[in-house]
């Protein structure tokens, strides 16, 4: 199967890795459902720490939007036969996740705060930007995650 | 071990279908069998051959998590060595296309 190899020079080489990266990118793409479930399951830990009085209540929501959450990364996984970390990536998706991660965050924290003195309507404001954000950052880190693989911008540098 | 991106030919990585793999599995943390495959056009046979080579070679990794009742799936990880020589690998294969554009180096 690798009879050409005499035949593979410098240049043709260095179009296979582009024309590779750009595939790998392609097939990148999470299933239709990812974001909209994601997002979900953030406005589920986010309106639950809000919104629930209850510890049983909040902390069994908790978990199993967390749950959920493991179950969609493992369907990504299993659609893409991809597992990406954004850590490695030097490009403009791992901007946008940190970005997105320290939103969530903030909102976590947002909420526990409203718990404990804020009003219930602006519980339900931070559950509404939880679901929201999830679906905006999908749509955006979507296609600069293609691009950053095409550009071989999530490979970690040689050690 | 290799440490540096110093440009170095490397004739494990340069087969075409080595390369591709190593370029897919530098990309990503790891990638699954099925997927390789299918971007590679070739069938189990040709990429468990190729994958061997490069396992051999230091390259890459194979790991076979049992999935949901049993079923095997195996993922593909690029090595620290694998990554460092892909990397210089790059790096010469850009130093001799630059050459054979520019012969007199001009």
């Amino acid at each position: 199967m690798e009879t050409n190899e005499n035949a593979y020079d410098p240049t043709a080489a260095l179009d296979d890795v582009q024309r590779t990266r750009s595939s790998l990118g392609d097939r990148a793409a999470a299933p239709w459902y990812y974001y909209p479930v994601h997002g979900l399951c953030t406005a589920a830990i986010v309106g639950s720490t809000a919104l629930v009085e209850s510890s049983i209540v909040r902390i069994g929501l908790i978990l199993l939007a967390a749950m959920v959450l493991g179950a969609l990364v493992a369907a990504y996984q299993k659609a893409t036969g991809l597992w990406v970390v954004y850590g490695t990536s030097t490009g403009r998706s791992k901007v946008i996740w940190t970005t997105y991660g320290l939103f969530i965050l903030a909102l976590v924290g947002g909420a526990f705060a409203v718990q404990a003195w804020g009003p219930t309507w602006l519980g339900w404001v931070l559950t509404a930007a939880a679901f929201i954000s999830s679906i905006i950052c999908g749509r955006f880190i979507e296609p600069a995650l293609r691009q950053d693989i095409a550009d071989g911008r999530t490979s970690p540098k040689a050690k | 071990m290799a440490t540096s991106l110093e440009p170095r030919f490397d004739e494990v990585i340069h087969a075409p279908n080595r390369l591709r793999i190593c370029v897919m599995v530098s990309a990503v943390d790891s990638m699954e069998f099925g997927a390789l495959r299918d971007e590679l056009h070739v069938a189990d046979s040709v990429l468990s051959k190729q994958l061997k080579v490069l396992s051999d070679a230091g390259y890459v990794s194979l790991d076979k998590p049992k999935g949901r009742g049993g079923k095997m799936r195996t993922w593909v990880k690029i090595t620290p060595d694998g990554r460092a020589a892909l990397g210089a690998h790059l790096a010469e294969l850009q130093r001799l296309a630059a050459l054979a554009a520019n012969p007199s180096g001009t």
